[in-house]
């Protein structure tokens, strides 16, 4: 019996670990993220959608760029080469959907990492679903909504080699009103 | 009881591995070889007969699959399902027939066995041939759930090593595709789920092999230590190259390996143990090593550590496994 019990154990502990409440906020938000991405561990399009996007007064304010700017000196201007690409993740499906610039101008943002009900997103070398010890046999990269010791990842729309490359997310801000 | 009842229930216990010889003459207090005028070391032989039932067996099976091959685009859904789940279920129900005729013969389990291979098939085609939905993996997972429940069922009623394997292979599918079903398209691990669960699969193989090596399925006891020893350490073993942590477990998982396989008296268990040592103190050798020492260095120091361990695994064979069998 002890033989059969342990899968039934592993078992429960998979539908527990899917079935238990996670971190949730009442507020949705915005990511961007470049067309291009050089890969592991690149910052050049956080760095640009950091200079050519920017939260002001709680809405998205573009920026001009020195049309000469080569942050990676690839001698190709930055203008040229990088175009940012928004996408609202819905926190209640944990789904995102890609919106145009003019959509994500017309919203209204916290100006702050935290939302109005204490959640920030938190980037993450592994998923551990909290049941399950040293889950971290293999490395991979991703982002979640934390509070306090809990956490629930995000499915975000993996950009080219999102999966290496932590630094392809620039968070834009919560989406003010919230579901309330 | 009579004496003729008497000895055919004796005949059959011993046929189906609950008591053996050598018990039945301990108990009646001479030594096996003497009392029954057999050699001192009896050489495991299988009756010609028995050899004849499975290679006819095998022989009728690929006969089938060729036959019904050739007109498979030209059989109707009906027929497709008769062919394979169909002619798998009268296949079951032959061998248990024959199980409760001559339980002393092995043809009631050649018949088992070949059902047992068509009886999964079949029911994946009967699930096609429905139509059934299959955008998602539960019909799969709840049809090998009923494959494993039914030779569950049929291990209990006719207590047969065969139909305990096909209750345990079953099972196992079931349980992987089970929980694949519940993690479809969520944001899990896979692979890191997938290494856990082969872990505990291979920890429940170790329990049954010894729950099986004081009853009726004593057969099936080597099968279950080889494959659940060596689903564990592979499993373990693949979360080695990323993680110090597991670095540092993983030697004290071979070495808890390596005692249970005197504990369990089992050689499968000592290979697969020894062969993952090997394993390790490569990779460890490869990973920390090689940049100080050199590979020339560490392939000499390696021979010799390679050598050392199979001596001693030959060692703990001859002294604590051998002798106890």
């Amino acid at each position: 019996m002890v033989a059969f019990g342990l899968p039934v154990v592993f078992i429960a502990g998979v539908v527990l670990s899917i079935y238990l409440p996670g971190v949730s906020t009442a507020y949705d938000f915005v990511y961007a993220s470049c067309n291009k991405s050089y890969g592991y561990y690149d910052d050049v399009c956080s760095r640009y959608l950091n200079n050519a996007h920017v939260v002001e007064n709680g809405k998205l304010v573009n920026k001009p760029i020195d049309p000469t700017q080569d942050i990676n000196r690839n001698k190709i201007p930055d203008a040229n080469e990088f175009t940012a690409r928004f996408f609202r993740h819905d926190t209640a499906k944990n789904e995102s959907r890609e919106i145009t610039l003019g959509e994500t101008q017309m919203l209204n943002f916290n100006q702050l990492l935290t939302s109005p009900d204490g959640v920030t997103i938190s980037s993450h070398s592994s998923y551990n679903s909290g049941f399950f010890p040293l889950f971290d046999g293999r490395s991979s990269y991703g982002r979640s909504l934390v509070k306090g010791r809990r956490s629930t990842r995000l499915n975000l729309i993996n950009g080219v080699d999102r999966y290496y490359d932590p630094s392809d997310f620039h968070f834009v801000g919560w989406v003010l009103p919230g579901r309330n | 009881m009579n004496k003729d009842e008497l000895l055919r229930e004796l005949a059959l216990k011993i046929s189906t591995g609950e008591i053996n010889r050598e018990e039945v003459t301990r108990s009646l207090g001479g030594s096996a070889a003497a009392d029954l005028g057999e050699p001192a070391t009896p050489a495991p032989h299988i009756g010609l007969t028995k050899w004849f039932y499975w290679l006819g067996g095998i022989i009728a099976i690929v006969g089938i699959i060729l036959f019904v091959g050739q007109f498979w685009d030209d059989l109707g859904s009906a027929a497709r399902i008769i062919v394979t789940l169909g002619f798998g279920l009268i296949l079951a129900a032959t061998g248990s027939m024959l199980l409760k005729q001559k339980p002393n013969q092995m043809i009631g389990s050649i018949f088992h066995t070949l059902g047992g291979l068509l009886i999964p098939g079949g029911t994946m085609v009967l699930l096609y041939e429905l139509d059934v939905d299959l955008s998602t993996l539960w019909p799969i997972t709840i049809s090998f759930g009923l494959i494993f429940v039914f030779y569950l069922a049929l291990a209990a009623a006719h207590k047969r090593p065969i139909l305990t394997f096909f209750a345990v292979a079953n099972g196992t599918t079931f349980v992987y595709l089970l929980i694949e079903s519940l993690i479809e398209g969520r944001a899990y691990e896979h692979e890191n789920l997938y290494a856990y669960l082969t872990m505990i699969v291979g920890i429940t193989y170790l329990l049954l092999a010894q729950q099986f090596s004081r009853g009726w399925n004593k057969q099936l006891a080597g099968l279950f230590n080889f494959f659940g020893s060596a689903g564990f350490l592979a499993a373990a073993g693949s979360r080695i190259p990323d993680s110090v942590p597991w670095q540092l477990i993983y030697v004290l998982f071979v070495l808890a390996m390596l005692f249970w396989s005197i504990r369990a008296k089992s050689r499968g268990i000592l290979a697969v143990s020894t062969i993952a040592l090997l394993a390790y103190i490569g990779f460890i050798t490869q990973e920390y090593f090689v940049d100080s020492i050199g590979w020339p260095i560490a392939l000499i120091i390696l021979g010799f550590v390679f050598i050392g361990l199979g001596y001693a695994s030959i060692n703990i064979s001859k002294k604590y496994i051998q002798a106890a069998n």
